[in-house]
Formats: C-alpha cells, sequence, structure tokens
C-alpha cells in the first residue's frame, strides 16, 4: 500500500523534475538545441507511465481511491 | 522577417499598461463592491472586463507586430524566455499554496481534530466523537451529506485526454523545428480541440457534483467543508488555468496559419507549449492527490 | 519598417508632458515614479504612525477610538511594507542595476510600466477603504483568520489590494531577474557583479517564489468568507492556523526581501567612502544566497505560541539561529572592510555605518526572540515592535536613505546639500533610537502591541517614545526639502561624484543622460 503510494509519488517528482530541466534548457539553450523538448518528451512518457501503473495498482488491489479501504 | 537588429529594441513608450492597470482597476472594485452587494459593481466589472480584453488585443498586436516585423534580436528572445519561464515558476507557487492547504487538512488540521498527538481534549471536549477520515467535511459535517469525487469515469477520461494533448502538442513541437507546417497545424489544432474538450467535461463533472444525492448527483459543493473547498479550488484554478491555455493555443494555432513560426523563431509558440505541459503536469499532481490518494 | 523603428527608438531626450509618465518604458523615469510613490507613501504611513504614538502618549483614550486606532496599525504597516520599503527598493533597482550591469534598460520595458502604474490602483483600493462606513481593514496587517473575516465592506478591498501589489511585485522581480541574467555587458560575469546587483538578483527570486504564496491566501480567505469555503474553519475539517503557516510562509521571506536590496545598498557605499575593496564579497555572495534559501524553512517562528509539536518548536527554532552565520558573516565584512580604510564620512557614509550598528541590534533581539521558551515571554508585546522597527527604520529604511544620497548626483546632477542633509542624518539616527529603544523596555515589562491604552508603569517609557517618532517624523520633512533643491539646483556633481567610486554607473555623465549604455560598455 505504502510502497505502492510511494511508487507513484516517485514517478510524479520524476515528471516535475524533467518539466523543470526543459524549462532550464528552454531559456538556456534558446530552443536551438533538442533538449527541451527531449525532456518534454521524457516528461510525457512518464506521465503515460505513470497514468497506466496506477489502474495497474488499483487492478492489484494495491492503491483504493483516497486511501479508503473498501468494508470488510 | 530576415532583419535583426544588433540593439536591443527598447520600445519608445506604451499607452498599453496603463490601460491594463485601469482595467484592472473598474475589475477589482467591481469585484468588491459586488461581493458588499452593491448594483453597480457588476457594471464596473464589465467595463473593466472590455478595457482589460482592449488591452490584452493592444498589447499582444503590438508585440506579435514588432516580433513579425524581426525587431526582436536574440536577446530580447532570451529574455521574453526567461520572462516565461519564472513566470510559470509563480503559478506553480500560486498552486503550491493551495496543495499546501490539502495536505496540512489531510496531515494535520484532520487528526488533531480526531484527537491526534497531544490533541486529545481537542477531540474529546470540542467535537467529541469525530474520527480523522478522508474525505471530510469536518466534525461540523459543513454541507451536509456529499459523495466524494471518484476517479474512474470523467476523472479519468479527462486524465487521459490530456495527456493527449500533451502528446499532441509536442509532436506540434516537433513539426515546427522541423518546419513542417501541415503538422504543426494538424497538431496544435488538435491540442486545443482536446483542451476545449477538457474544460467541457470539467464542468460536466461540476455540474454531476452539485447535483443533490437524491437527484443522481453527489451534492458535492465547494461549501462540503475542507474536502469541497480543496477540490474545486484546486480543480477550479487549474481549469481556469487550462482554459487561458487553451485560448493561447488558439491564438498561436491562428498565427500559424498566418505563417508566422519558422524553425528559427518561434518563441510565442514555445512559451503556450510550455504552459500548456505545465497545466498538464498540474493536473497529474491534482488526479493523483485530489482524485487518488 | 523596422529600419525606421530602430531609427526612432536610438535617440534620446525624454517625451515631454504626461505622457512620458503615463506611458513610460524608460527605467530612469519608471524608477523615479518608483521612488516618489514611495516617498508619498512613507509620508502617509507616517502620518498613521503619528496618530498611533499621539494616542500612546499617555495612557487612557485621548484622540482616537479603539476601533480607529486598530485601522491605523494595520494600515501603516500596509502602506509602510508594501508601499514604502518595497517599491522604495524596486525603484533603485530601477535606476541603477542596468546602470550597474551596462544593459541599456530594464529587460521588459512594458511590463516595467505595468508593475508600476499597479501601485496606484492597489493603495486607492487600499486607501479608500479609510473612508467606508465601518473603516478601514483593522485586523492587523497579516491578516490572521477568524479575525479578519469581521473586516465589513473594506474586506474584498483589503483582499485585491493585496492581490494587486502581489501581481506588481511579481512582475518587477521578473523584470529585475530578466535584466541581470541577460543584459550584462560582455565581461560583467556573474561574480564581478556590484553586490547590489547580487542582493536584488536574490530577492527577486524570493519575490517570485513569496508572493504568489500570499496571493493564494489571501484568495482562501475570499473564498472563505464570501464562496463558503472551509480553509479556516475548523468546523469544516480546515485550521485558522493553517493561515499562519501559509501566511508565513511568504511572510518569512518578505521580511529578507525588505533588507536584502539594503545590505547591497551598504555594500555598495561602505567601499566608496573607506576606500578600499569591499572585503569577502565571494563570502558576501554566498551568505545572501544562504539567508535567502534559510528564510524559507524559518517561517513558523512567528508563531511559537499557537501550540506546535516540539519537534517543530525545536526545527525552528535551530533553523532560525542559524541565520546568524550568514548575517554575522555580512557585518564581520563590513567591518572589515572599514578596517584601516581612509575613511570620510559624507551622509551616505553616516547611514551606511549607522545601519550596520543599528541593524545589528535589531538583529540580536532577533535572536532573543528566535528562542522557543523566550519568545513565550516576548510574544505580541513592544519588545516585537521594537525589534522590527530596528530592523526596518534604521536597517531598510536607512539602507534606502544611503541610497538616495549617494546615487542622487547621479540621478539629478547636483550635489545634495551636505550640511543639511548631515542634520537629518543625525535627527534620524538619535531619534530613531529614542523612539524605538524603550519599547525594549516596556516590552520586556509586558506591554502588548496593536492596543490603545496600557497600564500606567508603561507611561514614562511610552512618553518618550512617542517624543521620538514624532522628532523623527518631522525630521523626514527636511529629506524632502533636500532631495526637492537638490533636483532643483545645487553644486554640479561630478562623474565620478565621489572620490571613491567605482563601478559602471560613476563612468555614465552626471546627470545620467536619459538613455544610456546604448552600446554595451566593455568591463575592465
Amino acid at each position: 500500500m505504502v510502497l505502492a503510494k510511494l511508487i507513484v509519488i516517485t514517478i510524479f517528482l520524476g515528471i516535475l523534475a524533467s518539466l523543470g530541466s526543459a524549462m532550464f534548457y528552454l531559456v538556456r539553450d534558446d530552443g536551438k538545441s533538442g533538449r527541451t523538448l527531449k525532456a518534454l518528451t521524457w516528461r510525457i512518457g512518464l506521465s503515460v507511465v505513470l497514468f497506466l501503473s496506477l489502474f495497474v495498482a488499483y487492478a492489484f488491489g494495491l492503491i483504493q481511491p483516497h486511501g479508503i479501504s473498501p468494508a470488510g | 522577417m530576415e532583419h535583426s537588429s544588433d540593439r536591443y529594441y527598447i520600445p519608445h513608450g506604451s499607452p498599453w499598461p496603463i490601460v491594463g492597470s485601469v482595467a484592472l482597476l473598474f475589475l477589482m472594485a467591481g469585484f468588491a463592491a459586488t461581493l458588499n452587494g452593491s448594483g453597480i459593481g457588476k457594471i464596473s466589472m464589465l467595463i473593466g472586463a472590455g478595457i482589460l480584453l482592449f488591452m490584452l488585443f493592444g498589447w499582444f498586436g503590438i508585440v506579435i507586430k514588432e516580433s513579425v516585423d524581426g525587431i526582436y534580436n536574440q536577446q530580447v528572445d532570451r529574455s521574453f524566455r526567461m520572462g516565461m519561464a519564472w513566470f510559470i515558476a509563480s503559478e506553480v507557487m500560486f498552486f503550491a499554496a493551495f496543495f499546501g492547504a490539502l495536505f496540512y487538512a489531510r496531515q494535520l488540521a484532520l487528526p488533531w481534530l480526531g484527537g491526534d498527538g497531544n490533541n486529545f481534549f481537542t477531540n474529546f471536549l470540542l467535537w467529541p466523537g469525530f474520527e480523522n477520515a478522508w474525505p471530510s467535511n469536518g466534525p461540523a459535517e459543513i454541507g451536509g451529506e456529499y459523495k466524494a469525487m471518484g476517479p474512474w469515469g470523467l476523472p479519468a477520461l479527462n486524465t487521459a485526454i490530456l495527456l493527449s494533448s500533451g502528446v499532441t502538442i509536442t509532436i506540434a513541437h516537433h513539426a515546427v523545428k522541423a518546419g513542417n507546417r501541415k503538422m504543426l497545424v494538424a497538431f496544435l489544432g488538435l491540442t486545443w480541440i482536446l483542451g476545449l474538450l477538457f474544460v467541457g467535461l470539467q464542468a460536466t463533472e461540476y455540474m454531476h457534483a452539485y447535483h443533490d444525492i437524491e437527484h443522481g448527483g453527489l451534492s458535492l459543493r465547494l461549501s462540503s467543508g475542507i474536502y469541497g473547498s480543496t477540490f474545486f479550488m484546486l480543480t477550479g484554478f487549474h481549469g481556469l488555468h487550462v482554459t487561458l491555455g487553451a485560448i493561447m493555443l488558439i491564438v498561436i494555432w491562428f498565427r500559424t496559419l498566418k505563417g508566422h513560426f519558422s524553425p528559427e523563431n518561434h518563441f510565442g509558440f514555445e512559451a503556450v507549449a510550455w504552459y500548456w505541459h505545465f497545466v498538464d503536469v498540474v493536473w497529474l499532481g491534482l488526479f493523483i492527490f485530489v482524485y487518488w490518494l | 519598417m523596422s529600419h525606421t523603428a530602430d531609427a526612432h527608438h536610438d535617440h534620446h531626450a525624454a517625451p515631454s508632458g504626461f505622457k512620458r509618465w503615463l506611458f513610460a518604458t524608460n527605467h530612469k523615469d519608471i524608477g523615479t515614479m518608483y521612488l516618489v510613490f514611495a516617498l508619498v507613501m512613507f509620508f502617509v504611513g507616517g502620518t498613521m504612525a503619528m496618530i498611533i504614538r499621539a494616542e500612546l502618549f499617555q495612557p487612557g483614550l485621548q484622540f482616537v477610538d479603539p476601533g480607529f486606532f486598530n485601522q491605523m496599525t494595520t494600515m501603516h504597516a500596509l502602506m509602510m511594507i508594501f508601499g514604502g520599503v518595497m517599491p522604495a527598493f524596486v525603484g533603485l533597482a530601477n535606476w541603477m542595476v542596468p546602470l550597474m550591469v551596462g544593459a541599456p534598460d530594464m529587460a521588459l520595458p512594458r511590463m516595467n510600466n505595468w508593475s508600476f502604474w499597479l501601485l496606484p490602483v492597489a493603495f486607492s483600493l487600499l486607501l479608500s477603504t479609510l473612508f467606508f462606513a465601518g473603516g478601514a481593514p483593522a485586523g492587523g496587517w497579516t491578516m490572521y483568520p477568524p479575525l479578519v473575516l469581521q473586516t465589513g465592506n473594506a474586506f474584498p478591498f483589503l483582499i485585491f489590494s493585496v492581490h494587486l501589489m502581489g501581481m506588481s511585485s511579481i512582475m518587477g522581480a521578473i523584470n529585475i531577474v530578466v535584466t541581470i541574467m541577460n543584459m550584462r555587458a560582455p565581461g560583467m560575469g556573474l561574480l564581478k557583479m556590484p553586490l547590489f546587483v547580487w542582493t536584488w538578483l536574490i530577492t527577486a527570486y524570493l519575490l517570485i517564489l513569496a508572493m504568489p504564496v500570499l496571493a493564494g491566501a489571501v484568495t482562501m480567505l475570499l473564498t472563505d468568507e464570501y464562496f463558503g469555503t472551509s480553509f479556516f474553519n475548523a468546523g469544516g475539517g480546515g485550521d485558522p492556523l493553517m493561515f499562519q503557516h501559509v501566511f508565513w510562509f511568504f511572510g518569512h521571506p518578505e521580511v529578507y526581501i525588505m533588507i536584502l536590496p539594503a545590505f547591497g545598498i551598504v555594500s555598495q557605499i561602505i567601499p566608496t567612502f573607506a576606500r578600499k575593496p569591499l572585503f569577502g564579497y565571494e563570502s558576501m555572495v554566498y551568505a545572501t544566497a544562504s539567508i535567502a534559501f534559510l528564510s524559507f524553512i524559518v517561517w513558523a517562528h512567528h508563531m511559537f505560541t499557537v501550540g506546535m509539536p516540539l519537534s517543530g518548536q525545536l526545527f525552528f527554532m535551530f533553523s532560525t539561529m542559524l541565520i546568524a552565520v550568514p548575517t554575522g558573516v555580512k557585518v564581520f565584512n563590513w567591518m572589515a572592510t572599514m578596517w584601516r580604510g581612509s575613511m570620510t564620512f559624507e551622509t551616505p557614509m553616516l547611514f551606511a555605518v549607522a545601519f550596520v550598528f543599528l541593524f545589528s541590534i535589531g538583529g540580536f533581539s532577533g535572536l532573543m526572540l528566535g528562542i522557543t521558551p523566550a519568545d513565550f515571554q516576548y510574544h505580541d508585546t513592544y519588545f516585537v515592535v521594537a525589534h522590527f522597527h530596528y530592523v526596518l527604520v534604521p536597517g531598510a529604511i536607512f539602507g534606502i536613505m544611503g541610497g538616495v544620497y549617494f546615487w542622487m548626483p547621479k540621478w539629478t546632477g547636483h550635489m545634495y546639500n551636505e550640511k543639511l542633509a548631515k542634520i537629518h542624518f543625525w535627527l534620524s539616527a538619535i531619534f530613531v533610537n529614542v523612539t524605538f529603544f524603550p519599547q525594549h523596555f516596556v516590552g520586556l515589562a509586558g506591554m502588548p502591541r496593536r492596543i490603545p491604552d496600557y497600564a500606567t508603569q508603561f507611561a514614562d517609557f511610552n512618553m518618550v517614545s512617542s517624543i521620538g517618532a514624532f522628532v523623527f517624523g518631522v525630521s523626514q520633512l527636511l529629506f524632502v526639502y533636500i532631495i526637492w533643491s537638490c533636483v532643483r539646483g545645487g553644486e554640479k556633481a561630478t562623474t565620478a561624484v565621489w572620490e571613491g567610486s567605482h563601478g559602471l554607473e560613476w563612468t555614465v555623465p552626471s546627470p545620467a543622460p536619459h538613455h544610456t549604455f546604448e552600446v554595451a560598455p566593455e568591463v575592465p
């Protein structure tokens, strides 16, 4: 349970990091290099992974919406 | 387009900022008067909104014109980039305040009300019988009975939509760099359509939430305690940003149709694309922390 | 098209008439407007302070009713912080940062205009509430709920004016960051920048990260009042304490926003009049950055008495103590700069030396307040009032005044009247202490702040404090007269102005022409 949450949050932090580095390259490279775009592509990829992993975790009963366990 | 000045362009004086200030004076004073129950407040707000629109057209109009005329050199372009990046940083901090409120309520305020830590008597004397749980509308059950918004259905669909729009804007981004205008127009168009679709579905979700439980809704409102407050303020401000982002995408799309962006010079596009990635990531944060965990 | 536009903007003379100010895109014009605005607000807020001190001249209720007294304490703080100190610093940055880094102007000139012209709007909204039925906001500038939610008709005006001030500050800060990061002349490496530029760069980052949090906090207040949310309502699962956390997450960086640029000014002035380079330049930069970082993790020392867990009290106490280290580095660096220098004491130097001495007093009382168990005693007493007025008046305001005297010859092309300026300094320096030093004593003895009446044992010190305040207030009129006469005329200032001056800003003529560094200068 807690581990699944941690994994979800870790992936989210990864997304934030890739978005942040995209911002950094946006300024640093004046949009000339491909680094901004590469970072943004990473952030999209990670987002899709996160989205799917939520479903997978739910399917295996690892997380519940709002952390409330079903009755019983 | 070819000419790029080697001097940093300093505009010669501009009427637009002061017009914007007047607009905000009317808008803010009008809104405040409306909240105080004054009838003329709404008129003042309308005037303010009108002037603000006028200002936005005028200000962005002149900047776009100057950009197309090639007055901006590399260094000006970089100023705009940095300005946009730090503007988004400030937006991140604005959302952080509301996320902070959510975490504070869930991790501290509600457990304390439930008697956690050294708050036994808070619970025993003030709110006997209250147990910490999430979602919650608090020990006084402000707003009455409600149901929580689950992550399935519309929210999951909306996440898929917004993620797809992130993919399409990235493809458009590749296209603008490759100078592939057809692809750029197609995928940029797709992006704003997906954006508007998101806003529309979000509105549907809100209506569903606001309907009474007896009528098949959730009875979930802004006034449904801390859960309703955080839910609607976070998703609401996000929705506002998506709406603004979609409008910006549409503007950029029309500029693309007019042939504005080149593989070398496309700051306007990148600024909006970056903003779009930002609202997209905020949504992911919302989806995780508001709908799921 | 572009060629005509190029030819057009290259030149010179300032546009005339009201358009010059309303449509201004020139950093010097906008800087001047900021400074004049700040001076006006300084007197508006100062008048409120005079009313407060008049009421506190004697125990009992004399002049104003308690409700109005509370409006005065609240508005005095808002005027001085958001209307006086912050715009004055932004004005100085507008004037001096492009000159110091060799830039033709601020990076985003139109936005620069907007960030200024939002301020009159914000303060019209706020000051108009003084004439409302029910009066101006009276719940304290910290706007704690649930008290502030009882404000009445002034409430939404308070919130929206704070929003507008925040917008103005954020845009101003973005402009300064971009100017410093993108507009430096070739050869002006980051570690070659004058310290005023460095401190402002770090301040601007603080503004960008802190002001939106305040906007969020006051937005939550607004929705709690009018739209039924429960952020600060325990019954709904929220917590009024949460406001204090969010507010001070903004509020503590805000404290440094109001002092770091003053550190920068003092770091310009002292080497000039000690005729020695600044001691420990790089350590000054790192110390400033450390202070800025620490400012984000100390906020709860403003609220030790709310009943937080012991671990929280310890963390916030120790992180607060830690700030003394980089601050000490700065103070010792200033002293080492003066050590064996061939010093002269023109007015800017007098203000700078007074700053180092008196700000340290404020810093030490801050350390006392940072000790959790001691703070239980000091909290919400006049000791706190004495502490933050020591860091703000002989701290931030003396920094600003020193900076004004230091740079005014460059702005106006005339030397100010040195004799009058010295009188202004000595009156200010003496009476700021007469005003605020006794407040330490009444505070330690238990006199609460924000109360129009007090027990008779505090009477003597309060009378001394009020007399000090009146003389301090009146002597600021001298400041206005000195500025006015310096603008009108006086001895011609040379290009370098001061014998020991160094830096790009002293290479342009006095008065600085309307456009400077249109071609980037060579940085030695």
